[in-house]
């Protein structure tokens, strides 16, 4: 019987659960992080950056006519570059010059067949390298292979088509030429299962006469972080002026408030330590402060008036950690200085202000929940969880929100490890120079 | 609003976009999720990581969609998501456990319910499964072969599609596979089985 195919497939095809295992609150999950953090590289993110970059520019190129080497901005460019036909000035052949280039639809976007041969070579290479086709790993042939003089020269690639990092965008950095080959030097930008960006550097030699690859290397692997973030003491770091050129993404951004988060230093077992803040003109550094390095895990940020005084602040809430059941998010609240307001701990409010009675049937349980004159009876059977905790227990998730200029926690009641039958609810007022707790109530 | 699609038509659908909406991604996750679950279980025994390694992947594919070239099923895509992140996680040695007794905030060690001894989230899934004696062997099996033999057999995916998820050739697949129902077997009934292909 398990000598045959169909043994397995009749076992094996049938769902192994009895339950769903991706449950909705997982699906609610990602689409809040979905609808709370726009796709990367989005119109907002890249205008506003580049308005950044080309302000500074101007300022900095216009009073002495420096030129971008010399005031030591970045060469590469640092959004995608579609290379526009150029029929009328070079109406025979095509040219890859330094800045061609972009991401995958860039480069797919080109014109091959219009290009000299050995720029044919690259634009093919560079689409199989972004699409990871190049089977650097080996294994069977791919239709790439034609283009390599050695296609086991490839294999220096394979670093590239593992799991991670992924490749971005390529863009050709510099173009040199001599008797009898082309060098291409091509700037790779990558990104991390953690969407830590960095870039490295390839010189592809192709021969003139064939148009064949004769070699790859990787010139260089240079992390944006760190290029960004060299040896400064805290102190130098806590305040600087708005990005100049942040090649890494935002955690979470208000493009219509000018507002975001940045990781300072590039991540650690998974979590970004330190966040910078930045905020029109304004900048600071927050060293203690952490925050997953999962996507699905972002901050989240509010920018609006929670103090009553008039004036916008700004609201972050972290994911420190997380986990099966367990959300673990800090609150902070930065005025218009970026100087924190500091924020009563929602948690502990909450438990105190918590009251329960539990019934005990023969097959099931009635809870009773009270705050504040509030109350809410819920019953189970017993045999809806595996496990009960012996009391409620508070503080496993706390999620924040921002409604009405009013800051709330949500800390639901946990009975089991999946159940939670109701939340308490803290509101926060501005008294006294601080968000105290005001209110504590149950909401289904 | 959108409805939740069929995984016919949303696949038809999805050939002619080239960007996902919200409304796009719920109904993936409607029609895959468990897939994706189940296949980041698979991959790591560990349910805590499948959670949200299935959660990424579902974040991967929207922001990545441009990628997707249609050339592979949307699920063999996003099987091969799954496989990417899993392994990403394992190659940062992210295996900080968040258990749910063990990672309260800092500072709430008199919480309720401190002490109680529980199963942990692992033997409890484990436990869980429709044929346990048969899924407990399929998940003691290494992953080189756990892994290709359920992408075959539990997921019915090609020889192809299965050599393009794992990298590595169709004959390496074969031979895993064949591999993999040999060990399975010998676990199963204790001894050595002849298997077939």
């Amino acid at each position: 019987m398990l000598d045959r195919d169909a043994y397995w497939e009749e076992k094996l095809a049938r769902p192994p659960w009895s339950g769903k295992r991706f449950t909705r609150e997982m699906m609610a999950n990602v689409e809040q992080r979905l609808m709370a953090r726009p796709k990367m590289r989005s119109g907002s993110t890249w205008m506003w950056s580049t308005a950044v970059v080309v302000a500074l520019v101007v300022v900095l190129l216009l009073p002495g006519l420096l030129t971008p080497r010399e005031v030591g901005l970045p060469q590469a460019p640092t959004q995608p570059v579609v290379v526009a036909p150029r029929h009328e000035t070079e109406p025979e052949e095509l040219r890859l010059q330094a800045g061609d280039g972009g991401d995958l639809a860039a480069w797919e976007a080109l014109d091959a067949s219009a290009h000299r041969p050995t720029d044919q070579t690259l634009i093919e290479f560079t689409i199989a390298l972004i699409r990871r086709e190049l089977g650097a790993m080996g294994g069977p042939s791919v239709p790439t292979d034609r283009l390599w003089e050695d296609v086991e020269r490839k294999r220096v690639l394979d670093r590239y088509e593992v799991s991670s990092p992924w490749i971005q965008e390529a863009h050709v950095a510099d173009v040199e030429e001599d008797d009898d080959g082309i060098d291409y030097e091509l700037l790779l930008t990558l990104t991390d299962s953690t969407q830590a960006t960095f870039q490295e550097r390839l010189r592809v030699s192709i021969v003139i006469d064939t148009h064949l690859i004769r070699e790859v290397e990787i010139l260089e692997d240079d992390t944006v972080a760190e290029a960004e973030q060299p040896e400064e003491s805290v102190a130098d770091r806590e305040r600087e002026p708005a990005p100049k050129d942040y090649t890494i993404d935002p955690l979470v951004e208000d493009a219509k408030h000018q507002a975001a988060l940045y990781p300072a230093n590039q991540p650690d077992q998974a979590t970004f330590r330190g966040i910078r803040v930045f905020w029109g003109d304004r900048s600071r550094a927050f060293e203690e402060w952490t925050n997953s390095a999962f996507e699905a895990f972002s901050p989240q940020l509010w920018v609006t008036d929670v103090t009553g005084d008039g004036e916008d602040e700004i609201v972050i809430e972290l994911i420190v950690d997380h986990g099966t059941g367990y959300r673990g998010s800090e609150l902070h609240v930065l005025d218009a200085n970026l100087e924190e307001i500091p924020v009563a701990d929602p948690v502990q409010a909450a438990r105190s202000a918590l009251e329960y009675e539990l019934e005990l049937g023969d097959d099931g349980r009635t809870y009773t929940f009270r705050v504040n004159g509030d109350e809410h009876t819920v019953a189970y059977r017993d045999s809806e969880a595996g496990y009960w905790f012996e009391s409620p227990y508070l503080g496993n998730i706390v999620q924040y929100r921002v409604q009405d200029h009013v800051v709330y926690a949500e800390v639901p009641v946990q009975i089991s490890p999946g159940l939670f039958p109701i939340d308490t609810v803290i509101r926060y007022d501005y008294v006294d120079g601080m968000l105290a707790i005001s209110d504590v109530k149950l909401e289904e | 609003m959108k409805g939740v699609w069929s995984v016919h038509d949303q696949e038809r659908y999805l050939n002619y976009v080239t960007e996902l909406d919200i409304a796009d991604v719920r109904s993936m996750m409607e029609n895959y999720g468990e897939d994706v679950w189940n296949y980041a279980f698979i991959l790591t025994r560990d349910a805590h990581l499948a959670d949200d390694i299935a959660q990424e992947t579902f974040i991967k594919a929207y922001r990545r969609f441009h990628t997707y070239r249609r050339e592979s099923s949307l699920r063999t895509w996003l099987l091969k998501i799954t496989r990417n992140t899993a392994f990403t996680y394992r190659n940062k040695a992210f295996l900080k456990r968040v258990i749910l007794y063990d990672s309260r905030p800092r500072g709430w060690a008199d919480t309720l319910a401190a002490k109680s001894a529980v199963p942990s989230a692992e033997s409890a899934v484990l436990a869980s499964m429709a044929e346990v004696e048969l899924w407990t062997a399929i998940m003691s099996l290494p992953g080189k072969y756990r892994d290709p033999l359920l992408l075959r057999f539990h997921y019915q995916l090609s020889m192809e599609e299965i050599a393009e998820i794992l990298g590595v050739s169709e004959g390496t697949v074969k031979s895993r596979i064949h591999r993999a129902k040999q060990k399975a077997a010998h676990l199963l009934k204790g001894r050595d089985v002849h298997v077939g292909s």
